[in-house]
């Protein structure tokens, strides 16, 4: 009974080594959980620190606030940071306790499950505790909705909850090698693949806005924020689409094939500025700032938004250099690796 | 030569323990280690399992599981190693103790309890 409830505890990336180091301390029952319990805030925080970043956090955050919660049209502020404080805490621990190999997709959906099923039990409790910091009908009805939709595809996306350890430059067998590889091109593949279907969607839903009753400028935005999409899409399809590395390659030009397609994908990450940011940015700076341009003394509410949108592009931008000195990291070590042949 | 990342106080004695302990580094034994090197302050397991995510993340150490063994209910242990940059990092860290241990017995001499440090002779 104890050691069931320990197991659940214990994250399973670390299940294995620390029940199997549990039970060699073993004593007595009492001293094994007490032994668990302690440990276990330990563990917990280490891979809560393996599995999240605290920039990524905040710009989930941000995200979570503004754009499902309304924060800016809630009577309080506290009834938007509730749900969003709640969200990010249920994604948090959902990536904690990642099991090793998941079905992505259902876990991406389950996980989006709960964060819904925790804010809209929040939701009933404070319709009968405090009534004064529920969200408003329309953030329920719009936001929420469409906000976890949109939370979904991005998690999709962009896998979490998963660590790498380092790679050291050491040897590797072909079997290894092929894996890691296999492992990169299919995780390239399927993120490449759903952002270009959301540029799809972005292209098309702000080339929709041309007939929408907005300002000029702001049209004018959704119609470059529609070209850039299309123009991301072009970009990834020509530059950044795998290429495979046939598994009857040697060693040698598995290794350099890969190092290779590495070394793209560092020059993606590095110039991400440029062929992401740069253009989206254009178009959303119209819709954001052309509508302030209108109201009476616009300059703190434009020079407000700009840096806003400033701000998320910079940490977009410093989120891809980490990758790319990452991705570097590994090209070095891949310079070093040689070959292990099994023993007979 | 590219800079190695800086080690504290509770990571430089878990990175003893696993010189320490050799070919038979594992989170037990580590943690025996460990309580010995930091006497007559107790070491919680969990903080060494933490410390050792943290040095392995900083690609100090490396770490892979063994097959399972019936004396443990069938689990696997979690064996770790030092790597180069780990021995470097570690080797820094003792020459920059050494050299406060020096200068702080300059100045308060052997009153305290300490002396210049000496290198145990072995016979």
């Amino acid at each position: 009974m104890i050691a069931r409830l320990v197991r659940v505890l214990v994250p399973p990336a670390s299940r294995e080594h620390v029940l199997g180091d549990l039970q060699e301390r073993y004593v007595s029952p009492r001293q094994y959980l007490l032994d668990a319990l302690r440990a276990l805030p330990f563990i917990i925080a280490s891979r809560l620190r393996r599995t999240t970043h605290p920039v990524v956090l905040l710009l989930a955050g941000s995200f979570f606030y503004w754009a499902v919660f309304w924060g800016n049209v809630q009577e309080s502020w506290i009834a938007a940071l509730i749900p969003t404080v709640l969200t990010i805490v249920v994604l948090a621990l959902r990536d904690v306790y990642r099991d090793v190999a998941p079905k992505w997709l259902r876990a991406v959906a389950v996980d989006m499950t709960i964060a819904a099923s925790a804010v809209l039990l929040s939701q009933a409790i404070l319709a009968a505790a405090a009534s004064e910091l529920l969200l408003t009908r329309a953030t329920l009805q719009v936001g929420f909705p469409l906000g976890f939709v949109i939370a979904f595809f991005v998690r999709w996306q962009t896998p979490t909850g998963f660590h790498q350890p380092p790679g050291f430059a050491r040897s590797i067998s072909m079997l290894e090698l092929r894996t890691e590889i296999v492992g990169y091109e299919s995780t390239m593949r399927r993120a490449i693949r759903i952002e270009i279907g959301a540029c799809i969607f972005v292209a098309a839903a702000f080339f929709c806005m041309l007939w929408a009753p907005a300002p000029l400028i702001t049209k004018i935005g959704g119609g470059v924020t529609s070209l850039a999409a299309l123009f991301i899409m072009w970009f990834l399809h020509t530059y950044a689409r795998v290429r495979p590395i046939p598994d009857t390659f040697g060693f040698a030009e598995s290794i350099a094939g890969y190092r290779a397609d590495l070394e793209r994908r560092r020059r993606l990450s590095k110039s991400y500025g440029w062929w992401y940011v740069m253009p989206l940015g254009i178009g959303m700076g119209l819709m954001v700032i052309g509508p302030q341009l209108q109201r009476p003394d616009p300059l703190l509410r434009v020079a407000l938004s700009a840096v806003v949108l400033a701000t998320v592009g910079a940490i977009l931008v410093l989120i891809h250099r980490r990758v790319a000195h990452k991705v570097q990291r590994r090209i070095e070590q891949l310079g070093l690796v040689s070959e292990r042949v099994p023993a007979e | 030569m590219k800079s190695l990342p800086s080690i504290g106080q509770f990571e430089q004695i878990v990175m003893t323990a696993v010189l320490r302990c050799g070919h038979d580094a594992y989170g037990v034994t580590i943690h025996e280690a460990a309580e010995k090197l930091s006497a007559p302050k107790s070491v919680a397991l969990g903080a060494v399992y933490a410390t050792l995510d943290r040095l392995e993340d900083k690609g100090l150490v490396s770490s892979w599981l063994a097959d399972p063994t019936p004396a443990r209910g069938g689990r696997s242990k979690r064996h770790y190693q030092l790597e180069q940059d780990g021995k470097r990092a570690l080797r820094e860290s003792v020459l920059a103790a050494r050299r406060v241990c020096d200068a702080v017995a300059e100045v308060w001499g052997s009153d305290e309890g300490l002396e210049k440090w000496k290198p145990i002779r072995q016979k």
